[in-house]
């Protein structure tokens, strides 16, 4: 390569989910490509600090002191946030930004992001989402469809390590599984009521990215089997789950094409108007804050869906003086997310001479059916929902002396307690936005981020309309004391941000087309979840993931053949 | 991200020579709490009158009991961190009153009073009744936390009710007497 040591094939911006994808696929195919990634370095085994420790160990026992809490509202809301995994969120205070309406934003700023942190479920896409806005007359059409993203997700799943069943579900596609584990007893026993009394609904065993029967290619990456220890947003010992740092980053490090840069916090991407393209990144160290300048034939944006809105809304230049590749005002625009609020509980009094054994690393799934074939209800889209249960310990823990320390010692195991929650899909508008706050800056010069999203009434329709089918549901399956709760939890505590930077055929009212480049910009391209047209109801890492090496198999060709 | 990083290692690093060191180089219980404590206040007949408590609730017998694991020093941590300002002065009112209402109701304090007086005195103690006092609102926390202190201690987890890190399986359904240890 270039004698210049700022000099790069390649800049991707963002180590997480997309960011290690995009650095595995172009360090594979021989580029020299520089990571950037804004906070510090997270290597594998090294950097799980609380990976072993036993309960007793934890001085709260995993409960977060007070003052730490009241120091972050928003961080203390998100499920990671204990003793153990803390160190692995970002704290309120050290990187604010502007509500215009209530977002709980919960970011990961380390190498491997939040990739560490993810719940790991891995439901693929089907056709019936990717025509959804075009069907139902929301957002813009999706350039793609199922059919061009399917051998993709087959490429991805390989490497990850996906435990799943072959459903044959048109509406949740098989992909390469690596074996299921076992559903437990009330799992099944909710499955068969429910694929009885309804026609058009299934419960299937929730594929999630974990090595269940590792095959070569994981060995190769130093990751073993799963040991069902449920730890997983420690960082894994056995590199048993799916994350940047333990699968894609070294893969790309073991080719020497590899460059990473931790605490480089991207100013913005440099366009050079004469030649009418991106020549590199400017980005200010987190630690000195001096600038500096890399450069590159193309440039992988993936700093996380808002941020990466951030960073192309502050990459101005004479040609794009509202952002790159925002001419029309559509960057920002139509970010949407996943609608959580709504869940269900209820304990059962059958199946007492059974329990499960060991851990179980997922639950059990129920794919979308409502308005799939057709809109049948008052609301568009609709929800998916998680399904899982188990028998806890009933513990006496009246009285005191011996009585009391022998009824500790009893293992009485309690009835089934059966859990669901919904995972709705929300509608992309053009008044959910994020924009630069014009007045506030943070440390590092950078303007804040200001976010404005908000539910609608086809989310509180589709709240309601959970509600009742779940109530309906666990009423069937004979299941009793059923309480349904309405968390009204502000958006961004889904962690499924998305949008801001969509895909779409016209360069009018899209930002990329259909392989994730800038309409405008040829050689910047934008993977991660801010190209999201629509949402669907599925985690999105595994299309996101999908999406960027669909787009860097593109990239490689362009570039070969001098296009970009 | 660092400094907080560095900030929890180090948090880390003396939890761990925390447990290591204090019961090498101090003799007797007394003033291990002040020590530790960032904002309660709790004298060292104070920190005595939690260990009786908690000594009480689960006794040592053939068996280590909540004393030996220390649950009053993890209750007062407990308190110390994760209890809201309202919270730790009724806990402390509660603690400041206790051999008060111990005295007026069995007739002695608490570390004198005999095992029967003991016994009535904290059967009359519930946070759930109509009127809970302070000292009710004391017991019930101080009982929750020493439980806490037991159940999660490394004697229950590795020899009462086994912790398995690693269980390396998962059966979804199997008889409810084999998953018995």
């Amino acid at each position: 390569m270039s004698d210049n040591k700022n000099q790069f094939d390649v800049i991707v911006i963002g180590s997480g989910m997309t960011g290690g994808w995009a650095a595995k696929e172009f360090t594979e195919k021989g580029f020299k490509t520089l990571v950037l990634e804004r906070g510090r370095n997270v290597e594998h085994l090294k950097d799980y600090p609380t990976t072993n420790m036993q309960p007793w160990e934890f001085e709260h026992r995993g409960e977060i002191p007070n003052k730490i809490k009241e120091a972050n509202p928003i961080a203390s809301k998100t499920y990671v946030f204990r003793e153990d995994a803390a160190h692995f969120v970002v704290k309120d205070n050290e990187h604010p930004y502007v509500q215009e309406k209530p977002f709980d934003w919960i970011r990961g700023y380390q190498v491997g992001g939040k990739s560490l942190l993810w719940a790991r479920q891995t439901q693929r896409w089907s056709e019936f989402d990717f025509e959804g806005p075009k069907r139902d007359g929301f957002a813009v059409d999706w350039p793609i469809r199922y059919a061009d993203l399917a051998p993709w997700y087959s490429h991805v799943e390989k490497f990850v390590g996906i435990s799943g069943n072959k459903d044959g579900l048109a509406n949740l596609p098989d992909g390469e599984f690596l074996p299921a584990l076992d559903m437990s007893c009330i799992e099944n026993h909710f499955k068969g009521v429910i694929e009885k009394n309804y026609k058009d609904r299934n419960v299937i065993y929730a594929r999630c990215a974990h090595l269940t029967k590792p095959n070569q290619i994981h060995l190769d990456q130093g990751r073993g089997q799963c040991q069902n220890r449920n730890l997983c947003q420690r960082g894994c010992p056995f590199g048993g789950y799916f994350c940047s740092n333990s699968s894609t980053l070294p893969w790309a490090q073991k080719t020497n094409n590899l460059t990473l840069r931790p605490h480089s916090v991207v100013h913005s991407i440099i366009y050079d108007d004469k030649k009418e393209k991106v020549t590199g990144v400017r980005v200010i160290d987190a630690i000195t804050k001096k600038t500096y300048d890399y450069f590159a034939k193309v440039v992988f944006l993936n700093a996380a869906a808002l941020n990466s809105n951030l960073i192309l809304l502050n990459s101005t230049s004479s040609r794009f003086p509202n952002g790159l590749g925002n001419d029309h005002g559509v960057l920002g625009k139509y970010v949407a997310f996943h609608n959580y609020r709504a869940r269900a509980s209820a304990t059962f009094d059958g199946l007492l001479e059974s329990t499960t054994d060991g851990r179980s690393m997922t639950s059990a799934y129920l794919p979308r059916f409502r308005n799939l074939h057709k809109q049948e209800t008052d609301f568009l889209r609709g929800y998916a929902l998680t399904f899982g249960g188990g028998r806890g310990n009933i513990t006496n823990t009246d009285g005191f002396g011996t009585e009391l320390k022998e009824q500790l010692a009893n293992k009485e195991l309690g009835p089934w307690y059966v859990g669901a929650q919904m995972m709705g899909e929300t509608i992309p508008k053009e008044t959910n936005y994020v924009k630069l706050d014009p007045n506030q800056k943070d440390e590092w010069g950078m303007p804040l981020l200001s976010i404005h999203i908000d539910y609608d009434d086809n989310d509180d329709k589709m709240v309601k309309d959970f509600t009742e089918q779940i109530t309906e549901m666990f009423t069937k399956a004979g299941y009793t004391n059923i309480k349904t709760s309405d968390s009204k939890q502000a958006p961004g505590l889904d962690i499924h941000e998305m949008g801001g930077c969509r895909m779409g055929h016209d360069p009018k009212t899209s930002m990329l087309n259909k392989w994730n480049q800038l309409h405008t910009c040829k050689n910047v391209f934008v993977t991660d979840g801010s190209s999201m047209t629509s949402t669907s109801t599925q985690n999105p890492s595994l299309t996101y993931m999908a999406l960027t090496a669909r787009a860097v198999n593109y990239a490689v060709e362009q570039l070969k053949k001098g296009e970009i | 991200m660092l400094t907080t990083r560095r900030k929890l290692i180090k948090q880390f690093l003396y939890v761990s020579a925390g447990f290591a060191l204090v019961p090498a180089c101090i003799q007797g219980p007394k003033g291990k709490a002040a020590r530790f404590l960032k904002d309660l206040h709790i004298a060292d007949d104070q920190e005595l009158l939690l260990e009786q408590i908690v000594d009480f609730l689960i006794p040592a017998n053939s068996t280590p009991g909540a004393k030996e694991m220390e649950a009053h020093l993890f209750a007062l941590t407990m308190i110390d961190d994760c209890y809201k300002k309202e919270d730790q002065d009724k806990f402390v009112t509660g603690l400041n009153q206790f051999d008060a209402a111990c005295t007026k109701l069995v007739g002695h304090s608490f570390a004198e009073a005999s095992k029967e007086q003991k016994s009535t005195f904290i059967k009359s103690l519930n946070q759930s009744k109509e009127n809970p006092t302070e000292v009710d609102f004391f017991y019930s926390n101080l009982k929750r936390l020493t439980i806490q202190a037991y159940t999660s201690s490394e004697f229950y987890l590795t020899k009462v009710n086994v912790y398995e890190m690693v269980p390396g399986r998962f059966h979804g359904c199997v008889p409810v007497k084999q998953n018995l240890n």
